[in-house]
């Protein structure tokens, strides 16, 4: 079952597109790290999915339920806990946990008492006294009470420090993960999503540029290193174009190479360093490929832009 | 959880989030409840104008209940739970109607009663005063369904309320412009369904594409200025209207009217006589209107000029209650008109003329008792929906005074302080012994106010009234303690019921 099925979504600021005949289609029980840099569109579209802005164009459907269609006991089974939403400040987090409970027909108190006592949360603290490691912790509690089917995360680790970030990773994924909720998680910080995820997904500029599980990914996607006899030959210009993050310095050549397969080292590589020295092939991490996809779509949209 | 019970915990909520400025709000309601209640014996600590407080505290705590949940920001902590759309909006308009209007209504309530209004005439008070705050708070709704935060709010607010007295303060006056009173009425209506329609929708769509926020200032512009628009004086509910019964009954004026301007030879161009009704009596009036004169030439031609305007003589009787003592015309009060001339018809009447007649109509007015009261301080009566009551009475030789408080509360455009043109007269009266003293209006002075809500105005007033002074022959009665003890006052008022044209031939002074 596909847990958040988008077709041809479309949403603009004014003219400005935010996001552009998106299609996205994450599968149920997937830990789904929606990567982007800055103003790629991320926010939007999570905040479309959870019906917090309205849908200009396109298709939306989630648990396999059309969005607009949701029953109130449909949506009690998505979480969502964002960077900057607003929590009711001026309650206390043992009056948000009672304010909402009642919405919820899974809400699991004994989770939430777990989760309190795990995030060293004080229940008699005004929310606004919290600090914000501590407010994304009570955002999260209240996302993962529940029992949420599908939980989205908007940039909750912005800003956190490494052992706050470390005990909402180590939460979440002692909940979500046991139970086989599917998460969206967006961000760009990319060094705890190698960890969590098992499916990526890249936007940029409104577009989708690749959506597939980790463990594709990481065999598509390789770090070349190779190093030349000799540093006249070659210049890194004339590699081919889909070759990404290309490097060179003297005689050391390095790339990201978005197509790694059997017969990229028996074949391609040959064909264009005939005369190399030596040529390694390392795992590419989540942050070498975000990095290179970054890079190349910004170069992309300079040259347009310039054109 | 059902619709309903969302509906009550997302109000519970709002209600404890708002609980100071709530807090702060009752206060100022409380305060104007007092002031307003006070509003008959005004002294140095009234509170004239805390209705504004109220208003813009009201409308403050309607802003702060729906930002708390905004429809449109898309960071609300609302949409990302399974709550009803729909039950969110419905619990603001809970809380803004139970405690936002029901507060000062309750004080309202005790204003109005504490100043002695009619209590009959209390529920429709307040239900127009309801219905003026409530829509200020659905403009402060839109708006603040439409901005990120209170001071945005705030700005928006008052831009929208000074660009909206501008509009009133030039519009009007360039166009000619006024609305009927139905039309301002189902104007307000509907301005009011869209805005709540509009709120609704931007709970529901969470929508916010320019047309959203031209439809929501559009709609808020609307709640403010129609009650606000200049509304046609001719839909003004009329007096009552002549019947073919009282035609029967009609006598007959006798008009009379004087060229004093305007014979052959003079510069001025026009004709100006002096016209007067003739003939009232103690239990009619006539009403003298005179629209054209017509001039015979002497060359044997007629020339029918009309007048400038129509004015109205009213032939004043005496005011005796018994048609047994019915009296003589005391006084008959005339009215000039004129009736301007073209060059043409200037030269022709300077040329000379045989006589001229004016054509007009004449309006009967019968008098009506209206109300009795006792002759005696401190005695009170409804009556036209205003509240009389004797505060002093003085008796010398010769002449009996009384001192009248007059209080009313209304529709803020309502009518004018006291009884105003057109009120009725007074007159004390022995029915025993069948005699009468009649009075003249005097002094007056009075303050108009506020309650605790819009939309009601209470005007307060004193009236001074005295008889005439005694003239040989006027009086064949002696008026002691005695014969004050056995009257009372009787107000009476004078009604149209019958009308005819009138032609009368004009008096030229040689």
């Amino acid at each position: 079952m596909i847990a958040v099925d988008v077709s041809r979504l479309s949403y603009r600021y004014g003219k400005v597109f935010a996001l552009r005949d998106l299609d996205l289609a994450i599968p149920e029980g997937a830990f789904y790290a929606l990567l982007g840099p800055n103003g790629a569109g991320k926010t939007t579209l999570l905040q479309l999915l959870m019906g917090m802005r309205r849908i200009q164009q396109g298709r939306v459907s989630l648990l396999g339920v059309e969005r607009s269609a949701l029953s109130i006991r449909e949506k009690s089974t998505i979480g969502y806990i964002a960077e900057g939403q607003a929590l009711p400040k001026w309650m206390r987090l043992e009056e948000l946990e009672r304010y909402l409970s009642p919405l919820y027909p899974t809400w699991d108190a004994a989770l939430a008492n777990d989760l309190r006592e795990r995030f060293d949360l004080d229940p008699r603290r005004k929310i606004r006294t919290l600090s914000r490691g501590e407010y994304m912790k009570a955002a999260l509690l209240c996302a993962l009470a529940p029992r949420p089917k599908l939980l989205l995360m908007d940039e909750p680790f912005t800003g956190m420090d490494v052992l706050v970030k470390d005990e909402l990773v180590r939460g979440l994924l002692d909940v979500a993960g046991n139970e086989g909720w599917s998460v969206v998680l967006s961000s760009h910080d990319v060094g705890e999503l190698e960890l969590l995820a098992d499916w990526v997904g890249f936007l940029d500029a409104g577009h989708m540029q690749l959506s597939e599980p980790m463990e594709a990914l990481r065999k598509r996607f390789k770090r070349v290193e190779v190093v030349l006899r000799d540093d006249t030959n070659r210049p890194a210009a004339t590699l081919p174009t889909e070759w990404m993050s290309v490097e060179r310095a003297g005689v050391r050549v390095s790339f990201i190479a978005p197509n790694f397969n059997e017969t990229f080292v028996s074949d391609v590589l040959p064909a264009h360093f005939p005369d190399a020295a030596r040529i390694e092939v390392f795992e590419a991490t989540l942050r070498d490929v975000y990095l290179a996809l970054a890079t190349r779509e910004r170069s992309r949209a300079r040259r347009e832009e310039a054109a | 959880m059902t619709w309903l019970a969302q509906l009550r915990h997302v109000a519970a909520k709002d209600i404890r989030q708002a609980r100071v400025l709530l807090l702060v709000y009752f206060g100022v309601v409380a305060w104007a409840t007092w002031g307003a209640c006070k509003l008959t014996r005004p002294d140095k600590t009234s509170t004239q104008g805390a209705m504004i407080f109220v208003v813009a505290t009201g409308l403050f705590v309607v802003a702060a209940l729906v930002q708390a949940d905004s429809p449109t920001r898309s960071d609300a902590f609302w949409p990302s739970r399974p709550f009803y759309a729909s039950a969110v909006f419905a619990a603001k308009l809970f809380v803004m109607g139970a405690i936002v209007i029901g507060l000062p209504l309750a004080g309202q309530f005790i204003a109005l009663s504490a100043i002695g209004t009619t209590p009959a005439r209390i529920p429709m008070l307040l239900l127009v005063a309801a219905w003026s705050y409530a829509l200020w708070l659905f403009a402060a709704m839109i708006v603040a369904a439409l901005t990120r935060d209170l001071r945005t709010f705030a700005v928006v607010f008052v831009s929208l309320c000074v660009l909206l007295l501008l509009v009133l303060e030039e519009w009007p006056k360039r166009l000619q412009f006024s609305v009927g009173v139905r039309t301002q009425e189902i104007a307000t209506l509907l301005g009011a369904i869209v805005a709540i329609a509009l709120v609704l929708t931007l709970y529901r769509t969470r929508d916010m594409r320019g047309r959203m926020w031209v439809a929501g200032i559009a709609a808020a512009a609307a709640m403010l200025i129609s009650p606000m628009l200049p509304s046609s004086p001719g839909l003004v509910p009329s007096s009552p209207v002549a019947t073919t019964e009282a035609a029967s009954l009609t006598r007959w004026a006798t008009v009379r009217a004087e060229l004093v301007e305007g014979p052959a030879g003079a510069r001025r161009p026009w004709l100006r006589f002096r016209v007067r009704a003739e003939g009232a009596t103690a239990t009619g009036r006539f009403g003298l209107s005179i629209s054209s004169a017509t001039v015979y030439l002497r060359n044997g031609s007629t020339l029918e000029v009309p007048t400038e305007e129509a004015g109205l003589s009213v032939a004043l009787a005496a005011q005796p209650y018994f048609r047994s003592v019915r009296g003589p015309l005391v006084s008959a009060q005339g009215y000039e008109v004129d009736a301007k001339l073209t060059d043409l018809q200037r030269a022709a009447v300077s040329a000379g003329f045989d006589s001229v007649t004016v054509e007009g109509r004449v309006t009967i007015w019968n008098r009506q008792a209206i109300a009795t009261m006792p002759m005696v301080e401190h005695a009170a009566l409804g009556v036209d929906n205003r509240h009389l009551e004797i505060v002093r009475l003085d008796r010398s030789a010769d002449t009996v005074s009384l001192t009248m408080k007059i209080f009313s509360v209304d529709r803020s455009d309502g009518q004018s302080i006291g009884f105003g043109f057109g009120g009725p007269d007074l007159a004390l009266v022995n029915e025993t012994r069948d005699q009468e003293l009649t009075f003249r209006s005097g002094n007056s002075g009075g303050v108009s106010g506020t309650l605790v809500l819009p939309g009601n105005e209470a005007h307060v007033s004193t009236a001074e009234y005295d008889t005439a002074p005694l003239r040989p022959g006027d009086r064949p009665f002696v008026v002691d303690d005695s014969w004050i003890s056995e009257s009372h006052l009787v107000l009476s008022k004078w009604t149209p019921n019958d009308s005819y044209p009138v032609r009368a031939k004009v008096i030229v002074s040689p």
